[in-house]
């Protein structure tokens, strides 16, 4: 699909399977595009072209009613869990707002699905009647995936969850996550730019690099070798928690190129030490290069 | 043995604010020695920002204050000094790269200006300015013609004498230099065309290219100690992969002492010699950073390692520490991170642990250790 904002081509030409009960993660640095995709996907923004199927269905074009259904299937979660939640709301009012559009709107039944939901992120009853701001930024979260699960949906989109919480509080919020999937079956999208948190979550990766996926594939043959040159000068540039690894580090030269006016051919080319002739001309797709993994580069 | 740069004594750092004093630094003791980068790891809140703003003594007062400890900078006790004589040293001989990179950048001054500023408010251009009149003297004196020649030499001579006391510069004169060394500084960062980018304004370049031209005015006066704030958190992780080998390089060919402030214990460990580990306005942990992987002692150094996700091993779960981090205008009694800790025996809740030395270039505040070596002592 494509998603053109007047002449920034966003995300251009991307497509994925999402397996259900599994995780699809998206990897990439900032202005990939990684984070449109997962607003697409929900129609939060309406892609320009390209086609998008839950459950078999041609979502794209749905309107009203019809729309309204199918959010109840889809949520998200946003990276930053001090601007997603309405500061003058209860918590309960919060988690339980997706109820009011939805149903069943019965105080009785709202008050049980929203214990349930906050019980399953592990807050309590006392946690109700109180303020956002009265939480740390990790127990807010919380309280936002507790909202996404309040109409049981069978698919979500983290969209970067974690990056805003410090390290410990990241390991409590990637255990509920992984927990709930368990639990209720659900599907993910987890978008991200921190390779080791994908690697945690996802079973399958995929990397974009200014609006295209570069290579997609499973997590292992992906954590076992990377074959697009971005893909590996992105794991190369993680610097690595153990002093006693030395690795040859190939850092990769210049900066990502400006959105609205990409590199002729292959997008990657003007920072590929391996760019031929043809990478200046040619736009590479994506091709399948065995076991469901496929690479979008010409050598 | 090469020479301490930074000593930091028992420094205490409270913030007096309505709800209550925050006792964000409780004594804090470490020491930075000549070319040696130390790590400041901890997570938010732990204290580790303001303890690189009160070393530069710009805690913002109100509502924070110094009450306590000295900050010895090559033997200075910095905390003693004029407001004058900190600002001879703060950009000069200590400097400090931020965060973000457009935060703390002057919008409407060109890079050029900016990083010359740094250099015109703390170097004496006037001796630079009399050896470029001579070294251009020098040049005009290869293509002179005979008679030309004993004048040239004349002037040559006469500015050398001035060299001793070099004649006050005019503010033109002085700006031009400034430039030129601002480009050299600019191409030492590597940034792609200085010449242009230094009358460039900063919203025209990348979040990777402000953060080279912020290093480059932390560099101008060559400091002795560049403190590194969450230097490369805002950027992408290949442009920080940039900036970090960049910063390995230049702190080996300028021997400039670093200290890195950072959550990423991948950034330690890829840049820092020494590591403190701090929790809650303490140092829990300090120890040179092999040790500190190799062998973490302190409960909250060993769960901190067990959080992050590994690249290589297969984890089904990820250990998280139980609790939330204390406080500050009410920390817990006795050891800091008590509450949290498995190992929590009736001491900590008690006592506040000192820093014990357990083997060579590694120390850990915490009761664990001091028991052992109390028994140790009984048993002989």
């Amino acid at each position: 699909m494509k998603k053109t904002v007047g002449y920034v081509y966003a995300v251009d030409g991307v497509s994925f399977d999402v397996p259900q009960g599994q995780t699809v993660g998206l990897v990439g640095e900032s202005g990939c595009g990684k984070t449109t995709v997962g607003r697409c996907i929900l129609r939060l923004i309406n892609p320009t072209d390209g086609r998008i199927f839950f459950e078999n269905e041609d979502i794209s074009e749905w309107k009203g009613e019809k729309l309204r259904q199918l959010r109840r299937e889809m949520q998200i979660v946003f990276q930053d869990p001090y601007a997603s939640l309405n500061p003058r709301w209860t918590i309960k009012d919060i988690v339980g707002e997706p109820l009011l559009i939805h149903g069943p709107a019965k105080r009785q039944a709202l008050y049980q699905i929203v214990l349930e939901s906050l019980m399953r992120v592990g807050l309590s009853e006392d946690h109700m009647n109180r303020f956002p701001h009265e939480f740390s930024g990790g127990q807010r979260q919380r309280i936002c995936i507790a909202k996404a699960l309040t109409l049981r949906p069978k698919f979500m989109v983290l969209d970067e969850p974690t990056s805003s919480l410090d390290v410990s509080v990241q390991a409590q919020v990637l255990n509920i996550l992984k927990d709930l999937q368990a639990e209720l079956g659900l599907t993910y999208l987890f978008i991200s730019h921190n390779l080791s948190v994908i690697r945690h979550m996802s079973d399958t990766i995929g990397v974009m690099y200014l609006g295209e996926i570069v290579e997609i594939g499973s997590r292992s043959d992906l954590f076992r070798e990377q074959l697009h040159p971005y893909t590996e000068a992105l794991f190369a540039a993680i610097p690595i928690p153990d002093p006693e690894v030395t690795r040859e580090r190939k850092i990769l030269t210049g900066e990502v190129p400006n959105p609205t006016n990409p590199p002729k051919g292959c997008r990657f080319h003007p920072r590929c030490e391996h760019a031929k002739d043809k990478c200046r001309e040619v736009r590479p797709t994506l091709v399948d290069v065995g076991s469901g993994r496929r690479v979008a580069c010409h050598i | 043995m090469s020479e301490t740069v930074l000593e930091v004594r028992d420094l205490k750092t409270y913030f007096y604010t309505y709800a209550g004093v925050v006792k964000a630094l409780d004594g804090v003791n470490l020491t930075v020695r000549e070319g040696e980068t130390l790590g400041l790891v901890g997570e938010t809140g732990c204290g580790k920002s303001v303890t690189s703003l009160s070393v530069m003594r710009l805690v913002p007062n109100p509502p924070g204050r110094i009450v306590g400890g000295e900050i010895l900078f090559k033997g200075q006790d910095l905390l003693k000094m004029s407001d004058e004589e900190i600002r001879k040293i703060r950009g000069n001989k200590i400097a400090m790269i931020f965060q973000d990179p457009m935060t703390y950048i002057n919008p409407v001054m060109t890079i050029g200006d900016q990083v010359s500023e740094v250099i015109l408010l703390h170097q004496d251009l006037r001796k630079e300015a009399l050896q470029m009149k001579i070294e251009h003297l020098k040049t005009r004196l290869q293509s002179a013609s005979a008679d030309t020649q004993k004048e040239v030499e004349k002037e040559i001579e006469a500015l050398q004498l001035e060299m001793k006391d070099p004649p006050k510069l005019q503010t033109r004169e002085a700006r031009r230099i400034a430039i030129t060394k601002a480009i050299d500084l600019l191409r030492l960062v590597r940034m792609p065309y200085p010449e242009k980018i230094v009358s460039q304004y900063p919203h025209e370049l990348s979040g990777g290219m402000r953060q080279r031209a912020i290093i480059a005015m932390a560099l101008a006066c060559n400091p002795s100690l560049l403190i590194a704030d969450e230097a490369t958190t805002s950027l992408d992780v290949t442009i920080q992969a940039q900036i970090l080998a960049l910063l390995s390089d230049l702190k080996r060919s300028l021997r400039t002492s670093i200290m890195v402030i950072t959550h990423d214990l991948g950034i330690v460990a890829e840049m820092c010699d020494k590591v403190a580990v701090m929790y809650a306005g303490v140092v829990a942990e300090y120890a040179n950073t092999k040790s500190l992987f190799k062998n973490p002692l302190h409960p909250y150094t060993k769960g901190l390692l067990r959080t992050i996700p590994s690249l290589t091993k297969e984890q089904d779960r990820l250990e998280a520490i139980e609790g939330m981090v204390p406080n500050l205008i009410y920390p817990p009694e006795g050891c800091r991170f008590h509450p949290r800790c498995r190992n929590v025996m009736d001491v900590c809740r008690r006592e506040r642990p000192e820093m014990i030395t357990v083997e060579e270039d590694h120390q850990v505040a915490c009761h664990l250790y001091a028991t052992r070596e109390s028994q140790r002592e009984a048993s002989r």
